[in-house]
């Protein structure tokens, strides 16, 4: 083929894409083309060299395009979100520049339905995997919306700009870029105009590094800026840049789904108020009836001692009537004071389908809450930790019953073991007694044990009392989970099911074959045989102990599920993925409520809600914890990253009762304490409301304050509190109304305190239902990790 | 850009049998295999992640690599050595891991690998109420920058933990915290009066069995027993200057002294001088006692001020290094020696706990191979007070430790039994025996002395080492001391019970202590008249030295003064040359004059010879032959003493007490220690010594059982309280020679001891 012909082609299919500008800057160029003499050799080289570019080339010319570009964008989209995880996040910053070009050369090419298509693709897309709009987002879609002809597009000022303005900047680390270069080559001619596309309009900056570094810390960066100048596109739906399309406002975002996060009707908390508020009642009446009473004797002239102290004399009728009076008005007065503290935030009616809780639990949870210790930041809670000795990183997870006499562990050796306390405590005291050497090696934290090898006290081959093996799995048991009356044992393991054992009877009970990859995390609903699982299938699944089929597929991660949680009112599920965000769910309908993302560090490892349920907490692979509320979905906090942990977070929980305080436990060997002030306001609030807000007489209310203050266990710290809390606890209370105290980032979770342990990670932690905080993690005999040692993002 | 390189990717082909891949496909395979790599990379990471790990392993990647429906490599498993990349050859930068071939034999015989140890958990607390305890299982606590720097900061700090302690609910963290059993942890915050924690911890504790988490009730109350609390010992800028000054002071101590005696010596070249030199041993002997009012002033400080049990670790520990590091340094010996008695005669410090650090010291001081800067220097001064001092700490916490002392002495016996350790080191021993007592003398030392002196003789006898044989003559000397004191004490105690007649000693002594006096019988008085014609002719003249003597040295200095110039010659030139015939005149002229009480020159005499004593040179003894030979003549002396028992009982009564002045004069004579003088002026008196023996002996009971056991068995049976003394006393002067006669209680004081 000649060169003119070439020149011939080319120009044809330069006037057939309308570029005017560059056919006559090539037209000029042809003509200056000088002929060059014709050498039979060169031409059938140069034919042989060119002949795909040619190909493809002419398919291209010959092709009308429309199909191309979505055809093309899909498989980018879906190899973006096939690439590695670690990666991930670059690329998809890739998808939407990509996709405003690609829409707009649809519209160029006057496919104005493959562009409509498109268009809805995308934003779906955008929907599921990123749980809405960000504003910039949003505002392009609309103004892409309206671009629906050539003409439109000719005329429209935003799309002039959009061609003018400079190439979008976007950052990959070199191998994110090494793979999108060789996903594009690969291609072959499909793949041309969206290398085009990248190739005119991306300016692709590659920054040495690992992606979780400076590009992740960027990237988080931008997100905090965009999040801190309006957030969510739909906050505020865009009053600046005309009409909001309708669906925008509505269905686009799924953080504006409206969300009951109040606790169920009847839980024991509010059970226990109530009781204590009768109790509280009856002891006001009788005080006050005995105050009325000596009173009333008092003013009969009769000794006022022989009335008070036994009251077998008959008061007098006026005294009676007084005593009366005054026991009516001081039950009011105690009913209206405390009815507003009793129910602080809204409560949701007990669904229909979740079953109640047994009397008995309810009786133990009563007796707890009445010896439960108040801890917060002032009064800080103490620590049993839990050393598994001999371990040798087989170690996975663990659990405790509600007092913490049992553990519940599972291994790498796909074995769930029950560990007995008392028995095993008694056990070794008794090893203790008649050996009291190996006694010393055995208090030594393990250390002893873990050295000598067989000189440990476990040299004889018999078991050691307590323990109770549960074998079934035929692989890693990853989660383990302990029903709410402590009879069940859940486990899920790397061969993907998941199974119930009768914690009593020491043997399985059902197998759950529902995933098809390793699950991860299996968790017990707090009131009963509901129960619910992830893994990395990328799905969670909903179940009901009796039946072996899943409830509910909860889909919509695009990476594995790692962690799956109930919110206290067990309508809500929330989920933490690989693909580094955190969501929740609706149960009933199985549809994601809330997606938190924003300036997550690294992916979440463990995570926590407020026994409130209003925060949830989650820690992440490289150490940050970060605490969003989850009625605006707001981040409140994240911890610096000087207060972070050094290492993986691998657990997290929020004390009983209020939630006052976090703690946070993970591979750098170290439980933290975080304050939770948020909750603590509002505990504040609950008491100024009881305080200050009743009608009631002043005497009245200083009776009924020290009772309010041991009910909630707050005291003098609630009453102080009382003042900010009006003005900063509202928002918590609002359930979403407002937007929140946000008062300065990482301020209303401050560390308390920190504990490191001898050489052992804190795999499990959890309060026990009187606010003891159990610990759990195998002996390993090295030293801390440091942050250098941390795991890559996976 | 790839990790994998395409040679990778061709090494990979061949060893599944693809030979013939194109250049092209391997560069174009190169970056999927890297992908692949990546990918099973990031799965097994997941795999770690949710084992709580953070560290990945094979089974990982096997897990990884079954997640994706890839066999799983086999053989890595439990592998735990570290791969080992070996370079292919003929490829830059192409790697592979070589594989030993392993025999099916070796795996199917190898015994089986032992069972792991069964997986158990240990409860403990991690803190409590905020407040991490200092247990065992938990981590140490980084501390803040030392405290010492601010002492009233960290003592404030310290209360202020405390109090937070006392509020944070019975006391806990003053307390340490102790993962403290059920009870204690119900007790405790009962205590502390926050009655909804103390009720929540103590029913919780109750709903665990009594042990759930609180490390089940006995189990964790034992483990709080054992568990020592880290010490923190906080020192107060005060107290620590006072320390730096105490070092700085006591440590330049012999300076200027030693600055001064160090001209004549070495050079000056140590520190502490040179106070080497037989010539200048008693110059530095006079440094070493030497102490500058500073110093004076912190040795009466550390006597004193009760402060000093801060300082104790310190001061302990100073005292060790100054003896470990200045060995050869008698100076600071000696310091060291100060320091420690000035704390021990602190009534307000105790001591007790540093014992065991202050008595190694203190038993080197003692019993060192060699101390000073020579062996010529004047280190038995050194051995001797320390002996004294481990003596005082013995008697001072015996009670506490009753085997202290047990320990201590087994220790100095032990050494001086030990033939292979020098003669300074028995010196010390003999030395810390004596100190320790007359009881452990009689008891330890006593039954040792005939073997050892048989192992001493030939140093003491021997002509050319000088050295050697001084080394020799004072461990004789303090052998000679510590057995006089003993029987001396013994002596005293039963006279003065009166359970001794008196006359046991006028009649006992000619009788035991020198055969020419047992010689009522006529051939071993010849035969020992013989040996004390051979007595000048012997070639030794150098005698122990004489127990000191104060009134005598008083007369000497006299002597010196007045310049009795021919005195003085007569003594240089005994010293100069002791075994010259003149010499040997001239002693015994000495002798004789110092026999003669009546004459005025007498007690001359016995000051010059108390002097020439002090320097090892004396009238010649006969030690060196006289006991073997004198064994069997002796024996038949007490026979014959024995057969005449019942005379001497018949008259005993008012004849013996008549006798004693007499008998003593001759003993006082013979006070200078020589015992050929004292044979000779016993002879005088002996008839009538030798009939009154008799009475001595049986009234001893045992008569001639007594009589016919050997020295050595007496001895061994000395310690008893029923042993007969003056078989002891003739069994030590047999073992001794004569000299030890002197050591003894002499008769005029008996009497008034009886009265």
């Amino acid at each position: 083929m000649r060169d003119a012909d070439w020149d011939q082609l080319f120009l044809q299919f330069v006037r057939k894409r309308g570029l005017r500008d560059v056919e006559t800057a090539f037209a000029r160029y042809v003509r200056t083309q000088p002929q060059e003499p014709e050498d039979s050799m060169a031409v059938s080289q140069q034919a042989e060299v060119q002949q795909s570019l040619i190909e493809e080339l002419a398919t291209f010319a010959a092709e009308n395009d429309a199909g191309v570009y979505t055809d093309t964008y899909e498989s980018l989209a879906t190899w973006v979100d096939n690439s590695l995880d670690m990666y991930r996040p670059e690329l998809r910053k890739l998808l939407h520049p990509v996709f405003v070009r690609c829409y707009l050369q649809l519209v160029e090419q006057d496919a104005t339905a493959a562009a409509a298509a498109l268009l809805a693709r995308y934003r779906s897309r955008v929907l599921s995997s990123q749980g809405g709009l960000r504003r910039s987002t949003a505002g392009d879609l609309q103004q892409l919306a309206a671009i629906t002809s050539r003409q439109l597009l000719r005329s429209s000022p935003w799309a002039a700009q959009l061609a003018t303005s400079p190439r979008t900047p976007v950052v990959l680390s070199p191998y994110a870029h090494d793979l999108l270069m060789r996903f594009l080559h690969n291609g072959g001619g499909r793949m041309l105009p969206l290398l085009a596309v990248v190739n005119s309009h991306i300016d692709l900056q590659v920054l040495e590094g690992l992606p979780k570094g400076a590009v992740a810390a960027a990237a988080a960066a931008e997100e905090e800026a965009e999040e801190a100048d309006g957030g969510w596109g739909a906050d505020e739906p865009m009053a600046d840049s005309g009409p909001a399309p309708p669906d925008a406002a509505t269905a686009v975002l799924v953080n504006r789904t409206e969300v009951k996060l109040g606790l169920l009707q009847g839980n024991i908390e509010d059970l226990y108020r109530e009781q204590q508020e009768k109790q509280r009642a009856e002891a006001a009446t009788t005080a006050v009836a005995g105050g009325a009473a000596g009173e009333g004797a008092g003013a009969a002239g009769q000794p006022p001692g022989g009335a008070a102290a036994d009251g077998q004399e008959p008061p007098t009728k006026k005294a009676k009537k007084a005593a009366e009076k005054a026991a009516a008005a001081a039950a009011a007065a105690a009913a209206a004071a405390t009815r507003p503290g009793a129910v602080r935030g809204e409560r949701i009616e007990h669904p229909p389908f979740l079953p109640r809780l047994p009397d008995e639990l309810v009786a133990a949870g009563l007796r707890d809450i009445a010896a439960r210790a108040a801890v917060s930041a002032a009064c800080p809670p103490s620590c049993a930790f839990f050393t598994f000795v001999n371990a040798k990183q087989t170690l996975t997870c663990c659990a405790f019953n509600r007092d913490g006499s049992r553990i519940v562990a599972g291994f790498t050796d796909s074995s769930v073991r029950l560990y007995d306390m008392p028995t095993i405590s008694a056990h070794h005291a008794q090893l203790r007694r008649f050996r009291p050497r190996s006694g010393v090696a055995a208090a030594n934290g393990g250390a002893a044990t873990q050295d000598g090898g067989g000189g440990g006290d476990d040299d004889d081959e018999t078991e050691p009392p307590g323990t109770s093996h549960l074998c079934g799995h035929t692989a890693a048991v990853h989660a383990v989970d302990m029903s709410v009356d402590q009879r069940l044992v859940l486990s899920g393991s790397s061969d993907g099911t998941v199974r119930l054992w009768g914690a009593e009877f020491g043997s399985c009970l059902a197998v759950y074959p529902g995933h098809m990859f390793p699950v991860w995390d299996v968790a017990c609903c707090p009131v009963g045989h509901w129960f619910a699982s992830s893994g990395a299938d990328r799905v969670a699944r909903l179940w009901v102990s009796e039946r072996t089929a899943p409830l509910r597929l909860l889909v919509g991660h695009g990476a594995d599920v790692d962690l799956v949680r109930w919110h206290p009112n067990c309508s809500l599920l929330a989920t933490g993925s690989a693909d580094r965000t955190v969501r929740l769910w609706d149960v009933r309908e199985g549809k994601c409520v809330r997606y938190l993302s924003g300036g997550l560090y690294g992916s979440p490892t463990a995570m926590a809600l407020s026994p409130d349920g209003l925060h949830l907490a989650a820690g992440t692979d490289e150490g940050q914890v970060a605490v969003w509320d989850l009625g605006t979905a707001r981040r409140l906090a994240a911890s610096p990253p000087a207060a972070s942990h050094a290492g993986p977070v691998w657990s997290l929980c929020y004390s009983q009762g209020d939630g006052t305080l976090l703690a946070s436990g993970g591979a750098d060997e170290t439980v933290r304490l975080w304050r939770n002030d948020l909750a603590e306001a509002a505990a504040g609030l609950g008491d100024g409301g009881a305080g200050g807000g009743g009608p009631s007489s002043p005497a009245a209310a200083a009776a009924s304050k020290p009772g309010s203050g041991a009910a909630t266990g707050e005291g003098a710290a609630g009453g102080k509190g009382q003042g900010e809390a009006q003005g900063q606890g509202q928002g918590g209370e609002g359930a979403g109304k407002g937007p929140g105290g946000r008062g300065g980032s990482g301020g209303p979770y401050g560390v308390v305190g920190r504990y490191r342990t001898k050489s052992s990670p804190v795999v499990a932690l959890q309060f026990s239902a009187r606010n003891l905080l159990l610990a759990a993690g195998p002996f390993h005999r090295r030293g801390p990790i440091t942050t250098a040692g941390a795991p890559p993002a996976g | 850009m790839s990790f994998i390189q395409p040679a990778a990717v061709k090494a990979i082909a061949l060893s599944v049998d693809v030979t013939h891949l194109t250049e092209e496909a391997a560069k174009a395979l190169a970056p999927d295999v890297e992908y692949r790599l990546r990918e099973v990379i990031q799965d097994a990471l997941k795999f770690a992640r949710h084992c709580k790990r953070t560290k990945l392993t094979t089974q990982d990647i096997n897990n990884a690599m079954r997640l994706r429906n890839i066999e799983p490599l086999y053989g890595f498993l439990g592998n735990n050595d570290p791969a080992k990349f070996v370079r292919a050859t003929g490829h830059s930068d192409v790697y592979f891991v070589r594989d030993a071939m392993v025999p099916l034999e070796q795996i199917t015989y190898a015994p089986l690998p032992k069972a792991p140890n069964h997986t158990t958990v240990m409860p403990h607390w991690l803190f409590i109420d905020g407040v991490q305890p200092q247990t065992e299982e938990n981590a140490a606590v980084e501390r803040p920058p030392p405290p010492a720097k601010r002492p009233r900061l960290a003592a404030a700090a310290a209360a202020a933990a405390a109090a937070a302690g006392a509020r944070g609910g019975g006391g806990a963290a003053g307390q340490a915290v102790q993962p403290a059993g059920a009870g204690q942890a119900q007790q405790q915050e009962a205590a502390g009066g926050r009655g909804r924690r103390a009720a929540a911890a103590a029913t919780e504790a109750g709903a665990a069995g009594g042990a759930g988490p609180d490390a089940g009730g006995g189990g964790a109350g034992s483990v709080s027993e054992r568990v020592q609390l880290p010490v923190q010992h906080i020192l107060s800028d005060e107290m620590q200057r006072l320390l730096e000054q105490i070092k700085q002071i006591l440590g330049t101590a012999a300076g200027p002294v030693a600055a001064a005696a160090g001209g004549g010596g070495e050079g000056g070249g140590a520190l502490w001088g040179s106070m080497d030199d037989g010539s200048g041993s008693s110059a530095a002997a006079a440094c070493v006692l030497v102490l500058s009012p500073m110093q004076r002033a912190i040795l009466v400080t550390m006597q004193t001020d009760p402060g000093m049990q801060q300082l104790l670790p310190y001061l302990t520990k100073y005292v060790c290094d100054e003896v470990t590091g200045g060995l050869r340094h008698l100076p600071r010996l000696h310091m060291a020696l100060r320091v420690v008695q000035a704390l021990l005669l602190n009534p307000s410090v105790q001591l007790e706990p540093y014992l065991h650090q202050i008595m190694p010291p203190l038993l080197t001081c003692c019993m060192a191979k060699a101390l000073g800067p020579s062996p010529a220097c004047d280190h038995w001064k050194l051995r001797d007070s320390a002996a004294t001092l481990v003596a005082q700490l013995c008697s001072r916490f015996g009670e506490p430790f009753y085997s202290l002392k047990v320990k201590v002495s087994k220790q100095l016996l032990r050494a001086l039994l030990d033939g292979s350790k020098p003669l300074t080191s028995h010196y010390g021993a003999v030395a810390g025996l004596a100190a320790l007592g007359h009881a452990t003398v009689r008891l330890l030392l006593l039954p040792q002395l005939e073997p050892y002196l048989a192992k001493l003789q030939p140093a003491l006898a021997a002509r050319k080492e000088g050295l050697r044989q001084y080394e020799a003559t004072k461990v004789y000397g303090a052998l000679l001391a510590a057995a006089g004191a003993a029987m001396y004490d013994r002596l005293v105690g039963a006279a003065a019970d009166g359970l001794l007649p008196a006359h046991l000693f006028r009649a006992g002594r000619p009788r035991l202590s020198v055969p020419a006096l047992a010689g009522s019988t006529s051939p071993t008085r010849a035969s020992t008249q013989q040996q004390q014609q051979q007595q000048p002719v012997a070639p030794s003249t150098s005698v122990p030295p004489p127990p000191p003597n104060p009134e005598l040295d008083r007369v000497w200095e006299e002597v010196q003064r007045q310049g009795a110039g021919a005195l003085m010659q007569v003594f240089n030139s005994i010293l100069a040359d002791p075994v010259s015939p003149a010499s040997l005149k001239h002693l015994e002229n000495l002798r004789a004059r110092a026999e003669e009480v009546s004459q005025p020159i007498h007690r001359t005499a016995l000051a010059m010879l108390h002097q020439l004593a002090k320097r090892g040179v004396g009238p010649p003894t006969k030690e060196a032959t006289a006991p073997p030979a004198a064994a069997p003549p002796l024996a038949a002396a007490a026979a014959a003493g024995a057969k005449t028992n019942g005379v001497a009982a018949a008259r005993g009564g008012d004849g013996g007490g008549a006798k004693v002045s007499a008998n003593g004069k001759a003993t006082a004579a013979a006070g200078a220690g020589s015992a050929a003088g004292k044979a000779d002026a016993g002879s005088s008196s002996g008839g009538s010594g030798g009939s009154g023996s008799g009475s001595g002996s049986g009234s001893g009971g045992g008569g001639g059982g007594g009589g016919s056991r050997s020295a050595r068995a007496v001895l061994a049976e000395s310690w008893r309280e029923d042993a007969d003394l003056g078989e002891v006393v003739w069994a030590l002067t047999e073992v001794l020679g004569p000299a030890f006669l002197a050591w003894l209680p002499q008769p005029p004081a008996l009497p008034a001891a009886n009265i």
